[in-house]
């Protein structure tokens, strides 16, 4: 279950990021990282930043490193900037709800009330 | 795009070619760019064994990844704009900013337009493909062409009767080393080389990006590096 919810929320999370600033791949991945349970393997992000492209959510360009080779950078388009507001929506409505009925009980009550 | 070099990167790329086997040839392609530039970051020049094991262990099995890609882009006809990963965009603009510029200024002009649109140039390289390549080796050739006929037209003829009608030719041309020539001979060599040179550097370093081979045969008795394979 977790699985699956990691997997709809992670491409709002990179658009998050592009949202301060262009970022190149490898970067994306380390700042994600950083959440904790965000990201479980750290290649699977590419077919996903692949697929952001592909439906016109962000844009790549390569740059110049200074050390190393050039690095692909990606960046939010409007389209992008769009849907990221609109899921930013979504998920406070949405989350607000589930803490609603999860916030009565804490972890040990549930596992207390279990058969 | 340089490899890190070590036996558990290439063993972790190996595992990646296979498992990518199903793949379209342009998503496998992209997605080892991706790797490879992944790889080059997180596994630093001289890096221990740990941290290439550690490094590799969070990418993830190459496996995973490929499952990831099968589930983000689905084979269904249902994306309709193909990803073009080729470098065949970009040889044409090189080929049109040296050879196309044949064609004054037009050939050049399409071959820059071309080299500004690719994705796959990063935007130093397409300065330099502009400014190195000004008008394309021609326009250097013309170019010379019309210094030759202006340094030959500085002859200046006189012709001169005399009293019994006979006429005289007297060409009167600047003596001494015509050091305006020899460098515009220079400069017209260096603008027909350099192009080229450019051209080839460019063409080099996208190839090496995107992974794709450089088409011309070599004349190596090894076998080429995706035919060979790796004993442990």
């Amino acid at each position: 279950m977790l699985t699956q919810l990691r997997r709809g929320v992670l491409e709002y999370c990179v658009l998050a990021l592009l949202r301060e600033r262009p970022h190149y791949g490898f970067d994306l991945v380390r700042r994600l990282g950083e959440a904790d349970g965000l990201l479980t393997s750290e290649g699977t992000i590419y077919p996903l930043l692949s697929r952001l492209r592909k439906d016109g959510l962000v844009t790549t360009t390569w740059q110049e490193s200074d050390s190393g080779p050039p690095r692909r950078y990606y960046d939010l388009t409007d389209p992008g900037r769009a849907a990221l507001a609109a899921f930013a929506d979504d998920w406070r409505t949405f989350s607000a709800s589930v803490n609603r009925l999860l916030d009565p009980l804490p972890p040990s009550d549930l596992s207390r009330s279990a058969p | 795009m340089p490899v890190p070099d070590h036996p558990a990167v290439a063993a972790y790329l190996a595992r990646f070619d296979a498992a990518s086997a199903p793949l379209p040839a342009a998503r496998r392609r992209a997605l080892r760019e991706n790797l490879v530039g992944h790889l080059t970051e997180a596994v630093p020049p001289g890096a221990d064994r740990r941290t290439v094991r550690a490094a590799l262990k969070r990418l993830g099995p190459p496996e995973e990844m490929v499952r990831a890609e099968q589930r983000e882009a689905p084979p269904a006809a249902k994306r309709t704009a193909p990803v073009r990963r080729s470098v065949d965009h970009e040889e044409r603009a090189v080929q049109l900013l040296t050879l196309g510029s044949i064609v004054p200024v037009v050939g050049w002009l399409v071959g820059a337009v071309l080299l500004w649109r690719s994705q796959h140039f990063t935007v130093r390289e397409k300065i330099a493909g502009t400014l190195l390549v000004p008008f394309g080796p021609f326009g250097a050739l013309y170019l010379g062409m019309g210094a030759a006929w202006l340094t030959s037209s500085t002859c200046r003829d006189t012709i001169s009767i005399d009293s019994t009608g006979a006429s005289t030719v007297v060409s009167d041309c600047p003596t001494g080393t015509d050091w305006t020539g020899i460098i515009a001979i220079v400069a017209v060599v260096v603008a027909l080389v350099v192009p080229f040179v450019v051209g080839s550097v460019l063409m080099t370093r996208v190839r090496k990006r995107l992974g794709v081979p450089d088409r011309r045969p070599r004349r190596s008795s090894s076998p080429p590096q995706w035919a060979q394979t790796h004993h442990h």
